[in-house]
């Protein structure tokens, strides 16, 4: 039998989770077999993080198409509390300083298509901010930012411009993207326009003299909300610094929003372990759901979420390394 | 239920069966996306858009099995990727990978740093290498079966399969040895 033979052979077992015997195996194919093992073993890191989520992400084009006359947008935001997603980033790309966007997930979603009570009450899907990436793009740096279960994506934000990535179909006839003030119903924006799409379909919305808001955006498969902030953010500070009172802790921050919940994402010091992190209380009815730990442009940052969104000011205090630390004021 | 059948259903509408389909393939076309681009988020996101496709193409479907027209519709994607990404090209921005969500114990970092050595010795294989290795080994695929996905034969997918493998040990035995230095 050909050495090729053997391996595989080898190979089945393995994969049938037999570790018998590879004795008759030579050296080398020994070898090529413990690699091939190892590899095995390291296939948990190879499939998408959440594969619940992906799977559901895989679905929302049927949903769309198939079954489900859509819903109106505003029924979807009703609705939101089954299909909460959204984010917002806010940082330093390129040199400039950032805005604020946020998106929420399209009412093609799973859940919101049905609008039942039973998929009111559905889990909050977890979301998944990867932002790992950048991407030049006529001469400006974007941080990529993707947000499962989204297939349109919102990625990141430089001063009066922001940057979408999604499916090339995802755009309406003629590549147009529309986007409408859901705050100011007579408001129709006609300064976004897209610039794309164009290469691997990142699509530029330039937002100069939008007013604050939330923007229904429309493409072809599907409609998103937007959060758009004009004000521009104060610099950013270093690491944390002592209890200020102040807006921001410094460093990226990030939030995001739906109708009924509010997610806050603080940076933490780089080399800091969110371990020993404890948010100081109470803060009653407005205490977070949950919290967890994400990576905000690189940097590990713990994101909180409420429900109800909190109103007017709230600082928050954490207690880190046996002392507080600064807080942020919740919108 | 066999495939065909849940196809009919999925046409009238059967979400269930929807799902059913796509549990049957989507980690097929994940793992050869993989394969082809190197890169989870971008096999993620190419794999969501060929299940997209196939869904607005679906009613006009005749098939018994999705998968071969799903995996050519992802092959081409891909395709279109790899050339737009040549045009705008995207880096990590730290070197410093995410941290785990799990408790840091130094035992799970150091697999962890295994893995993700691994599947950067991988990302390096030419794409035929990745492709037979990602079916056989992640996907779990037999022989005969990723020599189907493959068009090939199954001594092909063998032969193939060891030249592979030995291009990752001299990959990861290359990255040791800088590693030492």
């Amino acid at each position: 039998m050909m050495l090729e033979d053997r391996l595989s052979q080898a190979i089945d077992r393995l994969i049938a989770g037999d570790v018998t015997s590879e004795l008759e195996l030579s050296l080398e194919e020994q070898e090529l077999l413990s690699l091939t093992r190892s590899l095995r073993n390291a296939r948990g890191a190879f499939w998408p993080a959440d594969e619940a989520t992906f799977t559901t992400r895989l679905l929302d084009g049927f949903a769309g198409r198939q079954a489900q006359p859509r819903r109106p947008f505003l029924f979807a935001l009703g609705a939101a509390a089954a299909a909460v997603v959204a984010a917002a980033i806010l940082g330093q790309t390129g040199g400039r300083t950032g805005q604020v966007a946020a998106l929420m997930l399209p009412p093609l979603a799973p859940h919101a298509a049905h609008g039942t009570a039973a998929a009111a009450m559905a889990p909050l899907a977890a979301p998944q901010a990867s932002l790992n990436k950048k991407v030049t793009f006529e001469g400006s740096t974007f941080v990529v930012l993707r947000i499962a279960p989204l297939h349109l994506q919102v990625h990141s934000v430089g001063l009066g411009v922001v940057a979408l990535r999604m499916p090339t179909q995802g755009l309406l006839q003629g590549g147009e993207i529309r986007a409408t003030s859901l705050t100011r119903r007579t408001y129709e924006v006609a300064a976004v326009t897209m610039k794309a799409p164009e290469g691997n379909g990142i699509a530029l919305l330039q937002t100069n003299g939008l007013p604050s808001g939330w923007y229904r955006l429309e493409t072809g498969s599907g409609e998103a909300a937007l959060f758009i902030s004009s004000s521009v953010v104060p610099p950013l500070k270093k690491g944390w610094t002592a209890p200020s009172g102040a807006s921001s802790p410094g460093g990226p921050f990030a939030m995001r929003f739906t109708a009924t919940r509010t997610e806050a994402a603080f940076p933490l010091r780089e080399a800091q372990s969110t371990a020993g992190l404890q948010l100081l209380g109470p803060l009653g009815p407005e205490d977070p759901l949950w919290s967890t730990q994400e990576v905000v442009e690189g940097r590990q940052a713990i994101v909180l979420v409420f429900d109800p969104t909190p109103r007017g000011t709230r600082q928050l205090t954490f207690l880190s390394g046996g002392h507080a630390e600064t807080m942020v004021r919740l919108p | 239920m066999d495939e065909a059948e849940l196809i009919r259903r999925a046409k009238v509408g059967d979400r269930n069966a929807a799902g059913a389909l796509c549990t049957l393939h989507w980690r097929t076309v994940y793992a050869l996306m993989f394969a082809r681009l190197g890169d989870r988020a971008e096999a993620e996101d190419v794999t969501q858009e060929a299940f997209m496709r196939l869904w607005g193409a679906f009613a006009r479907f005749e098939g018994e099995t999705i998968g071969p027209y799903l995996r050519t519709i992802a092959l081409n994607l891909a395709r279109n990727r790899l050339r737009d990404t040549g045009r705008h090209p995207q880096e990590p921005l730290s070197e410093t990978p995410p941290p785990d969500p799990g408790p840091s114990v130094e035992q799970e970092v150091v697999t962890a740093e295994i893995r993700g050595e691994l599947l950067a010795a991988l990302a390096q294989l030419m794409p035929e290498h990745r492709e037979v290795l990602t079916l056989r080994l992640m996907d779990g695929r037999s022989v005969t079966e990723a020599a189907q996905i493959l068009r090939r034969t199954p001594e092909a997918v063998r032969a193939l399969q060891y030249r592979a493998l030995q291009k990752l040990r001299a990959i990861v035995q290359d990255a040791a040895r800088v590693g030492e230095v």
